[in-house]
């Protein structure tokens, strides 16, 4: 086996809660639904659930083996090799994209006559450093940061209720746009966090208790699902339906935080505990790609792939987009499309060939 | 170019640390690997640098899924 470490379901629920809370929560905007974006994003973490369930259930068939090394068994050899390259171009794609994303972050908001480049570079660095240390270190850190992470959003939480920046009428009136724009929304929002729970089929043979993976990355969506769904609906209170026309939302809403002319401008510090989740989001997707890298090539061990990984993902995270309203485009209309074999396709394909090639498996 | 030497010396750098534990544990296929992967990465970075115009994988994807299906999911 490539990876000796094991992770404790504890590990995991805080990997996956600090994994979908990443970049979601600088990013989380309306979609077609308008002001009831909330209703679409709790039908996405209905499909969330039901996607985790149908990935633990491949799992629990192959116990010990991840999603690349599976998808062998199942596709065989040459079709097998095909689709796990897709899906190991799939996480460093999503890995570059999430770091293009707070690379936007920090260059239009806090540091803008620096260049976007320096932002990737350092980040990168830390997340292959972050990597380089394997998934025992991943599940200690995660375990160390998500306390630090809920209580700074209970804070602004806290804080935005006091500025009185929230309208009740902003939220009304409710279903106004129809059943169909809330479908659309939701199937956008669920390809985004979500079902993204499709990284964690390479980290859940390493969970060492294999029965209790599901509960507790069950826990972790219906969790973070939660905290989202209450900073959309604070959002969508400061903000009603011009939203949209604000590229990082949330920030915008931190920055009107004022309680009695004294907290202000505690924008900074956000930022940082925000940037540190989106190091474990970014380290997930480089990690899936290394240790994929080397199932696929049959490898003996994955570090010596990491920075040359986290190099083409810098230079990928570059090149990608010309500029940030192209980011969002592609981040809402094209991403959901574009993702939609990967999370759900492959996965339910792989579930049903399951049944019927399980006898002859295990029978090998 | 003062950027393309300071990369390749890193990438030199990450060679004199990485190769002996590779050899080290007899892996001669993650060495092969290892340097291609770094060969590729090195090129990417230095015609990044440099500023040739390397293929954006986002405009394909964009294609393909305007090809295919045409929804848009924003207001």
């Amino acid at each position: 086996m490539l990876e000796k470490g094991k992770l404790t379901s504890i590990q995991l629920f805080c990997l996956v809660t600090s994994f979908m809370f990443g970049s979601t929560v600088i990013l989380q905007n309306l979609t077609a639904a308008g002001r009831d974006t909330w209703i679409s994003t709790i039908l996405a973490i209905a499909c969330g659930v039901i996607m985790v369930i149908i990935t633990t259930q491949l799992a629990l068939s192959f116990p010990g083996l991840t999603l690349i090394e599976y998808i062998e068994l199942l596709f065989g050899k040459i079709l097998g090799k095909l689709i796990g390259a897709l899906y190991l171009w799939y996480f460093m794609h999503l890995g570059a994209l999430v770091l293009r994303n707070y690379g936007d972050l920090m260059s239009i908001t806090v540091m803008q006559e620096t260049p976007i480049w320096f932002f990737h570079l350092t980040l990168a660095l830390i997340v292959a450093f972050f990597v380089y240390k394997r998934i025992e270190v991943m599940g200690r850190v995660s375990e160390l940061l998500l306390p630090l992470t809920l209580l700074i959003s209970i804070i602004t939480s806290i804080f935005i209720n006091l500025s009185g920046v929230m309208l009740t009428k902003n939220l009304k009136p409710v279903l106004e746009h129809g059943l169909t724009d809330i479908l659309k929304g939701s199937f956008s929002i669920a390809s985004f966090p979500y079902q993204e729970s499709i990284l964690f089929a390479m980290i859940y043979p390493y969970v060492n208790i294999p029965t209790k993976t599901r509960k507790s990355v069950i826990a972790a969506i219906l969790f973070s699902g939660l905290i989202l769904l209450s900073i959309l609906i604070q959002d969508i209170g400061i903000f009603g339906e011009q939203m949209v026309s604000l590229t990082f939302p949330r920030y915008t809403a931190v920055k009107m935080i004022s309680v009695g002319n004294f907290v202000e401008r505690i924008d900074p510090f956000i930022l940082a505990i925000w940037i540190m989740s989106g190091i474990i989001k970014i380290g997930v997707c480089l990690y899936c790609f290394v240790l994929g890298l080397a199932q696929l090539l049959k490898l003996k061990d994955y570090q010596a792939l990491i920075i040359p990984s986290a190099l083409i993902m810098i230079v990928l995270s570059n090149l990608i987009y010309d500029n940030t309203l192209e980011m969002l485009d592609f981040a809402v209309n094209i991403y959901p499309v574009y993702v939609f074999p990967f999370q759900v396709g492959l996965p339910l394909i792989m579930l049903v060939l399951s049944w019927f090639r399980k006898p002859g498996l295990t029978a090998k | 170019m003062l950027y393309v030497s300071l990369v390749m010396l890193s990438c030199g750098l990450l060679v004199y640390l990485e190769v002996p534990k590779l050899l080290k544990a007899k892996g001669y296929k993650d060495l092969v690997v290892f340097l291609i992967m770094l060969l590729f990465s090195f090129t990417l970075v230095a015609m990044q640098i440099l500023g040739t115009t390397i293929p954006n994988p986002t405009k394909a994807i964009q294609y393909l899924v305007k090809q295919t299906i045409n929804i848009r999911f924003d207001k």
